[in-house]
């Protein structure tokens, strides 16, 4: 199948939404106080697509959620019954998503989907949601996505790119080309580039991260020294998934758990990461080091979200900075 | 859709009192399984926690699983009764590598609790006692009363060589055996090296001084191997805790040679 980019006309923005409701359900960026939510498409949902990366919730929610049930049981004198809980695996859309974000959830699947056993759940539900992200109106301050060397298409179906008067759709897979077959072809391909470039050349913060980063390093202790081991920056992260399986009166399930937490590799009679400056550097080389050797890429995309949210103001860029081997090589492939 | 957490659920057939505060549950089930592995247990309504398999695959019908009250999980196990039923997942993670062993001397270095994931193959070299050569267990513990699995120990020293340690001030006046950390007995019992492979298992800290006396002894990286321990919340390589630098203990161990410990950083 060939894969063509198509052109929405602006008015036509709610039609075209209208009519994937028939078969999907929709979800869309809107604006809850001063957060960007995902939230399924109602009347009187106002969408908001020129909102800032660094206030929104994490897409990774959605299909990894921040608590989730593994299944149920009934425990009746000495027998046990368990009972599967009902997933919701209905056909979704989600847009206006970040490109950063798409492309944290193929970070994700990593250990989730190509390390067997596979995730059914996650599975389940990325196979059942198409993404169409939205190119970012303007950077944030907190931006450094080029510095990581991915493609800012990596993860979407579509990417949406918002021109005067309509919306460029760069389709990338065949699911995407599915939804968008019967609107007009965009005959110029360089002004997707162009308007890519134009984006990634407001990027104000650069960094190459090409070395491992030595784990005896004395300056993890000094860096580390203000985290409050909070565990924001892994909760607001689209690459973080570490989850704990806790149970409840009658059913066992999952929710997220970070390693700032003092107790996340606490054992009876052991804990391997007593201080913060271990957790601290954990987080780091395993983003920068650990997952690239395992994985061949980095687990993180410079959403900057970690440096926004940090109460303490810790700043990734300025550890890898410090702690890493810099180079010239960067930026993002258009 | 298969739900990867769903554990099996077994029940208890047997229950030994190895120690005051340690207990070893035999569970029905046809599971087949290799010496080193470990599984996730639960208790329904409290949790689930790691623990290895400490039973041989020669015994069909069950596993077994040795385990110290000492939390949640493991206060709520303890308080079971025979015919109650438990969760488990697993196998999971690798095995001791058997086929290396066939036709070599077998040195065993137990410490504590870390006695139960050496005895699935210890008890796994007794029923194919023929395929090893001779085979020595060096086990201590803290005091006489915190030695595990007693009774069978007695029985284990008619095919091998047994030495028992405890602590120095955990004797009994009618203790027999040595006293003195674990390292110090097995530099003094100075055991050949030659075509000997060391299985060794304990604390952290009895298991690095174990290896470097090891090594003042002449044995090589690639024949001391050991079991390591990790908090593990999915033991499939999804919940992210067990990681000792870019290793897995479920996915890529718990079963390590000391010359692949030497390749990760020092925190475990």
């Amino acid at each position: 199948m060939n894969l063509s980019d198509k052109l929405l006309n602006k008015e036509k923005l709610n039609d075209f939404i209208k009519a994937l409701k028939k078969d999907f359900s929709v979800l869309l960026p809107v604006k809850d106080g001063n957060l960007i939510f995902f939230k399924g498409l109602k009347d009187g949902i106002k969408p908001c697509f020129d909102y800032s990366i660094a206030s929104s919730h994490p897409l990774k929610s959605i299909f990894l959620p921040q608590r989730e049930e593994l299944f149920r049981f009934k425990i009746k004198k000495n027998e046990i019954e368990i009972l599967e809980s009902s997933m919701n695996d209905e056909k979704r859309i989600i847009i206006g998503c970040r490109p950063c974000e798409a492309k944290g959830l193929t970070i994700i699947d990593k250990p989730f989907l190509e390390w067997q056993p596979r995730d059914e759940a996650y599975l389940k539900r990325r196979e059942n949601t198409i993404i169409i992200s939205i190119l970012c109106p303007e950077p944030e301050d907190t931006c450094f996505c080029t510095s990581l060397g991915y493609n800012l298409e990596d993860g979407s179906d579509i990417l949406m790119i918002e021109l005067s008067g309509c919306y460029y759709l760069e389709v990338l897979t065949e699911r995407g080309e599915n939804l968008v077959k019967d609107l007009p072809l965009a005959e110029d391909k360089k002004i997707k580039e162009k308007e890519k470039e134009i984006l990634t050349s407001k990027i104000k913060r650069h960094i190459s991260i090409n070395s491992p980063i030595a784990f005896d390093n004395p300056l993890w202790k000094e860096i580390s020294q203000k985290c409050l081991g909070c565990g924001i920056c892994t909760y607001l992260c689209p690459t973080c998934y570490c989850f704990d399986i806790a149970d409840e009166k009658n059913s066992r399930f999952r929710c997220w758990d970070s390693c700032s937490f003092s107790y996340f590799t606490k054992m009876a009679a052991h804990q391997p990461r007593p201080e913060q400056f271990q957790r601290y550097r954990n987080r780091i080389m395993h983003k920068f080091s650990y997952f690239k050797e395992r994985f061949n890429e980095f687990a993180c995309v410079g959403c900057g979200r970690c440096i926004r949210h940090c109460p303490v103001s810790m700043d990734i860029m300025e550890v890898i900075e410090k702690s890493g081997v810099r180079s010239q090589e960067s930026g993002v492939k258009g | 859709m298969e739900n990867i957490y769903r554990p099996k659920v077994l029940e208890i057939i047997d229950i030994i009192e190895e120690t005051p505060d340690i207990k070893t549950f035999r569970l029905g089930a046809d599971i087949s399984y290799r010496p080193g592995q470990f599984g996730l247990y639960s208790v329904f309504s409290e949790g689930e926690a790691t623990f290895c398999i400490a039973s041989s695959p020669t015994k069909k019908g069950y596993i077994e699983c040795t385990v110290k009250r000492i939390g949640r999980v493991t206060d709520a196990l303890h308080n079971l009764d025979l015919g109650d039923k438990i969760g488990f997942r697993g196998p999971y993670g690798n095995s001791f590598p058997i086929e290396l062993f066939k036709g070599k001397n077998l040195l065993f270095i137990g410490g504590g609790i870390g006695l139960a994931p050496l005895r699935s193959l210890l008890l796994y070299c007794l029923d194919k006692r023929e395929d090893f050569s001779e085979i020595t267990l060096l086990y201590g513990a803290r005091s006489v009363s915190d030695l595990v699995y007693k009774k069978e120990i007695n029985e284990w020293k008619e095919k091998i060589n047994v030495f028992l340690t405890v602590d120095p001030g955990g004797e009994t006046p009618d203790w027999k055996e040595k006293i003195g950390f674990v390292p110090k007995v097995l530099e003094e019992l100075s055991p050949k090296r030659e075509d000997t492979f060391v299985i060794t298992c304990g604390p952290p800290i009895m298991i690095k001084f174990v290896c470097s006396s090891l090594e003042k002894l002449g044995f090589s990286d690639h024949k001391i191997i050991t079991t390591l321990e990790m908090k593990m919340k999915c033991g499939i390589g999804k919940c992210g805790r067990c990681n000792i630098g870019k290793t897995y203990l479920c996915k890529d161990g718990p079963v390590f040679s000391l010359k692949e410990i030497k390749n990760m950083p020092d925190e475990f």
